[in-house]
C-alpha cells in the first residue's frame, strides 16, 4: 500500500474534463462526473507511481458508489494488486479506493502493460 | 433526486470524432501528459508506432451513454469493466453501443463496445447500473 494521496476536483476541473470529452455539463450540476473522478484519480496515481516509457493502459474497472460535490477533498489509497511477466511483457494491476468523509465513493482496478523490448537488429 | 427508472433504459449509440486537438485537450484536463498521445519521438518509438488517443478518452463515451440512460444514478450505482482491444489513432470516428445483457433485482448489465467505422473493436466490456 502506497501513502494516502489527497484528490480534489474543482468545478473548473470537471468542466475542463467535460469540454475535453465532449459530454454536456448539464448532466452534472454541482457534482463531479464519475469518470472525471476516475481519470483524476488515475492522474494522482501516476504522480505517485510514474510509469516507464512505453506503458499503456489495457484494462479498467470502476465502481461508482456515491456522487461527489465539487471541491470535495478525497483520500485516495493505491495498492499494487498483481504483477505478472509473460515473455518479457509486464502486466501490473493497481487498486484504487477513493474515500470522502470516511465513505468509499469509488473503487477501481487499472491494468497497465509494459511491452517486451524488441532487441535492436544487429548489422 | 434519484428516482427509480422502473425498467432498464434502452441505451442509444453515440458517435464522436476523436481528433488530435481533442486528445490534446484531454491530456490537459485529465493530467495525463504521456507523450505517446501526441506527435513525438516517444509516440513513434512506442508500442503503437504513432500517437494514439487516451484509452480513458474512448471510455468516456461509455460513461456518457450510460449517463444519458441512467442520469445521476450512473454516478452512484454505476460500474464499468472494460478492456482496450485496439488503439484509437486520431482522427477517428468512434461509436459506442450498449446492449442490455441482463436485468435482475434492479441491476441492469449491458455489453458495451466502442468501434471505429469499419467495425474494429477499440474497447469492450460491461457497464451496469441500478434502475430500481
Amino acid at each position: 500500500m502506497l501513502p494516502l494521496v489527497t484528490v480534489t476536483v474543482t468545478r473548473e476541473d470537471a468542466l475542463r474534463y467535460l469540454a475535453a470529452t465532449g459530454e454536456d455539463d448539464a448532466h452534472w450540476p454541482g457534482i463531479v462526473p464519475p469518470l472525471a473522478l476516475g481519470a483524476l484519480a488515475l492522474a494522482a496515481l501516476m504522480d505517485e507511481m510514474p510509469l516507464p516509457e512505453g506503458v499503456f493502459h489495457s484494462a479498467q474497472e470502476f465502481d461508482f458508489l456515491e456522487v461527489v460535490p465539487f471541491d470535495a477533498t478525497l483520500d485516495l489509497s493505491i495498492a499494487v494488486e498483481r504483477r505478472a511477466e509473460r515473455a518479457g511483457t509486464v502486466y501490473t494491476t493497481v487498486g484504487l479506493d477513493l474515500r470522502y468523509e470516511d465513505r468509499t465513493v469509488c473503487t477501481g482496478h487499472a491494468t497497465v502493460v509494459l511491452p517486451a523490448r524488441v532487441p535492436a537488429a544487429s548489422s | 433526486m434519484n428516482l427509480p427508472l422502473g425498467e432498464p433504459p434502452v441505451i442509444q449509440p453515440l458517435t464522436r470524432l476523436v481528433d488530435q486537438s481533442m486528445v490534446d485537450r484531454y491530456a490537459l484536463a485529465a493530467r495525463d501528459p504521456n507523450p505517446i498521445h501526441r506527435p513525438s519521438p516517444e509516440a513513434e518509438e512506442g508500442p503503437f508506432g504513432r500517437p494514439v488517443a487516451h484509452g480513458m478518452l474512448v471510455l468516456a463515451l461509455v460513461s456518457e451513454v450510460m449517463t444519458l440512460g441512467f442520469g445521476r444514478r450512473w454516478a452512484d450505482t454505476g460500474s464499468l469493466k472494460v478492456r482496450w482491444r485496439s488503439p484509437a489513432v486520431p482522427p477517428i470516428s468512434v461509436t459506442c453501443r450498449a446492449a442490455l445483457k441482463s436485468a435482475h433485482e434492479g441491476l441492469a448489465v449491458y455489453d458495451v463496445v466502442c468501434e471505429d467505422p469499419t467495425g474494429v473493436v477499440l474497447l469492450d466490456g460491461t457497464a451496469s447500473a441500478r434502475f430500481l
